[in-house]
């Protein structure tokens, strides 16, 4: 095979997964040079070790400067020597999304505030304003739209959204060179009984995959999957109603998979709280068989015991201390982007009234390591996994012991009161932090609020080190990097230097990578509370909006 | 004659010659802009001296499966990359093409020698397909090669590669 043309190989090998790539790396000394020698190669490798997204590597002109971005931005998030700098912003404008070159805004007024008159004298509303390539640009929409349901592919220069009637609206845009955009299709009408349903448009939510499918989360324990290109309606899922009619927020990732939190419902919970919350995982990218079965399910470590047991020891709480969970704030997964990690929230009290969290962070690769058997059967006769007395056949249940190695658990002050079930679909995240790949990068609000100090917290919690030298025998050629800098020293290279900086480590276990702390401050001027703390999909840019201020600050990581 | 009926000779590294209609000739890119450098010379044989007569003669079965195609553009194109893209086969390329290893090469290399894109990337795929999944033994196995890493450089391996573990 290696006497093929480099360029053949390289067609053959650059489609194959990672672990393919890893497993040609170590069969013998030629495969060996192989894969380390095709730049192409090497940085989706490079791209796969940072969570990074990326779908263009076959086209990328120069992997080998791709390469040394690429490194070099992860540096500067480890150092926190990012470059800052300001946007300013229209006046009732929020920031809703971030991309490498662009940022978007939606009107935080009522669609029916922003409406204007079009040229041709129809009635129309701002949909968005995008930013970048210093130019902005004001999309519009022809009906009112619900702004949160605004998504946007930006590799395939698509711009979705649903309108306050449940029609889905697509656009092509054309990388907004040009102010034109064109309507792909007339609207596509949800079907009214599953919109009818939807009581709170706020909760609803829209997702685009790379592979045509449009996920619209109606807010209601259904999911609608589309093929955005034709406008058809593939599956509504879940097929029976009874299963996720207690779905307490999902999140998908960007292999397809749809990771969604199902808990008892709550008066059932207040009897029988001894029952476990459950993670289903389904995947997007299955062929189209009717209904899609969850590739897996997970029992969750949440019986009211042994959550109070965890508590008292991860934080050596006193044993005459009360913990108390109560019912009516049941656990909530967070909403993240490009997620690498499902972190999950479990909220409890400390008598006297001090409000805490208690957090799992699971590594969403740890998840298929779990097997169950036989899991068409209970979808068969039509029941759900929350009976303690009826569970799912083959579900594993996993010792909570065990649980304490597979993911990562830290115990939190909640500074606001407990969100209550209504707000738990809508978002998760609180403004003053935002969740990309495997990091959670967190701001300071207090200090934002009083001082104009942005404080920023980066964990990562799948952190590798990659100073590997030329020599080493690793799928991935070793850059020489310098080390990381210790905890207290300022980086070499400074950008923009933190005022301080710290940096922590925490080793791994057997199932755990390591996690790394890095924090620091850097001084803004302008005291104002945090508005939205949002980042692009690699996580190397970060922007961050104050109430009142109408400039936005970005918190650029890259190279 | 209709154009599409015209005729032309393909002489083999092995001397031999094949006359193919030319809708067949030219998914070969390489073999069309020959064709039209030689211009109307009938009956002159256009020599392909890095592909066998065995190899033509599986290449030319291909061809003439496919000659109705639309002809892939000269670059690189949107229906160029979704056809890179996505692992499947045809299903009548996956039956041509399940030929033993040595063949399966020769293929590719007089695939990517006479420029007919479509095939160097059933031929790539098919590759591909084979290594999928497998371990390090399993692709020794596979395309007979022997491990010349020492057990202590093989640990290191291990070791450097545990990022990528699932």
């Amino acid at each position: 095979m290696l006497r093929l043309p480099s360029h053949i190989l390289e067609q053959i090998l650059l489609p194959l997964p990672i672990s393919d790539l890893i497993s040609l790396s170590a069969v013998n000394r030629p495969f060996h040079h192989t894969i380390r020698e095709i730049p192409s190669i090497q940085y989706k490798l490079y791209l796969a070790l940072y969570h990074s997204s990326d779908d263009q590597v076959e086209h990328t002109s120069n992997p080998t400067k791709g390469i040394m971005d690429l490194v070099e931005s992860q540096r500067n998030i480890l150092r926190l020597t990012p470059r800052i700098s300001s946007l300013g912003i229209g006046k009732n404008e929020r920031v809703y999304k971030v991309y490498q070159d662009m940022i978007v805004t939606i009107p935080t007024l009522t669609p029916i505030s922003s409406a204007c008159l079009a040229r041709d004298g129809t009635e129309e509303y701002i949909l968005c304003t995008m930013y970048g390539n210093n130019r902005t640009h004001k999309v519009y929409a022809t009906y009112p739209p619900i702004y949160h349901t605004l998504t946007i592919l930006s590799s395939k220069d698509i711009m979705v959204y649903i309108d306050q009637e449940g029609y889905i609206h697509l656009h092509k845009y054309h990388s907004y060179g040009t102010e034109k955009y064109e309507h792909v299709n007339a609207g596509i009408e949800i079907p009214s009984e599953e919109w009818n349903r939807t009581e709170n448009p706020d909760q609803v939510k829209l997702d685009l995959m790379e592979d045509d499918k449009m996920v619209i989360d109606l807010g209601t324990g259904i999911w609608l999957i589309y093929n955005w290109k034709t406008g058809d309606l593939l599956h509504r899922f879940p097929p029976n109603n009874r299963i996720w009619s207690s779905c307490h927020g999902s999140l998908i990732t960007k292999e397809g998979l749809m990771i969604g939190l199902d808990i008892p419902r709550l008066a059932w919970m207040h009897h029988n709280p001894s029952s476990n919350a459950s993670l289903a995982i389904f995947s997007l990218s299955s062929p189209l068989t009717a209904p899609y079965l969850p590739q897996l399910l997970l029992e969750l470590p949440t019986p009211y015991r042994l959550l109070k047991q965890t508590i008292k020891t991860l934080w050596d709480i006193p044993s005459k201390v009360k913990v108390i969970i109560s019912p009516s704030t049941p656990p909530r997964i967070h909403t993240a982007t490009n997620p690498s990690f499902v972190r999950i929230s479990m909220p409890f009290k400390l008598v006297p009234r001090s409000s805490y969290e208690l957090n799992l962070v699971i590594p969403i690769k740890q998840l298929p390591l779990i097997k169950i058997e036989n899991r068409i059967k209970p979808w068969i006769k039509g029941r759900t996994w929350r009976y303690p007395t009826d569970p799912f056949d083959g579900v594993e249940s996993i010792k909570w012991d065990n649980w304490k190695s597979r993911c990562h658990m830290y115990i939190e002050r909640v500074q606001t009161s407990f969100p209550t079930q209504k707000s738990i679909n809508s978002s998760s995240l609180s403004n003053e932090e935002c969740q990309i790949g495997q990091r959670l990068y967190r701001v300071d609000n207090s200090l934002l609020t009083k001082k104009g100090q942005l404080s920023l917290e980066i964990t990562d919690f799948d952190f590798h080190e990659i100073g590997q030298n030329d020599d080493g025998y690793g799928a991935l050629k070793g850059i020489k990097l310098d080390m990381a800098p210790q905890d207290g020293q300022r980086p070499n290279k400074p950008r923009t230097s933190p005022r301080y900086y710290k940096i922590s480590e925490q080793a791994g276990t057997a199932n755990l990578p390591r996690t790394l702390n890095c924090s620091g401050s850097f001084f803004l001027g302008y005291p104002g509370e945090i508005e939205g703390v949002l980042g692009d999909e690699n996580g190397t840019r970060l922007v961050i909006q104050q109430k009142g201020n109408d400039k936005i600050w970005i918190i650029d990581f890259g190279s | 004659m209709s154009d599409n009926k015209q005729k032309v000779i393909l002489q083999t590294s092995d001397d031999e010659q094949f006359t193919v209609e030319k809708i067949v000739a030219e998914r070969s890119a390489m073999i069309k802009s020959m064709m039209e450098d030689l211009g109307e010379q009938e009956g002159q044989a256009i020599p392909l001296p890095n592909v066998s007569s065995s190899v033509l003669t599986k290449i030319l079965e291909y061809c003439d499966h496919h000659k109705n195609e639309p002809l892939p553009a000269a670059d690189s194109s949107d229906a160029d990359d979704s056809r890179r893209k996505t692992s499947e086969i045809g299903e009548w390329d996956a039956r041509w093409i399940q030929v033993d290893q040595e063949m399966l090469f020769e293929i590719i290399l007089a695939a990517n020698y006479l420029d007919i894109k479509p095939l160097l990337d059933v031929g790539c795929k098919t590759v591909a397909n084979m290594i999928k999944g497998k371990t390090p033994e399993e692709i020794r196995k596979l395309f007979n090669i022997t491990n010349d890493f020492t057990p202590e450089e093989e640990e290191q391996i291990r070791k450097e590669n545990e990022w990528a573990e699932e």
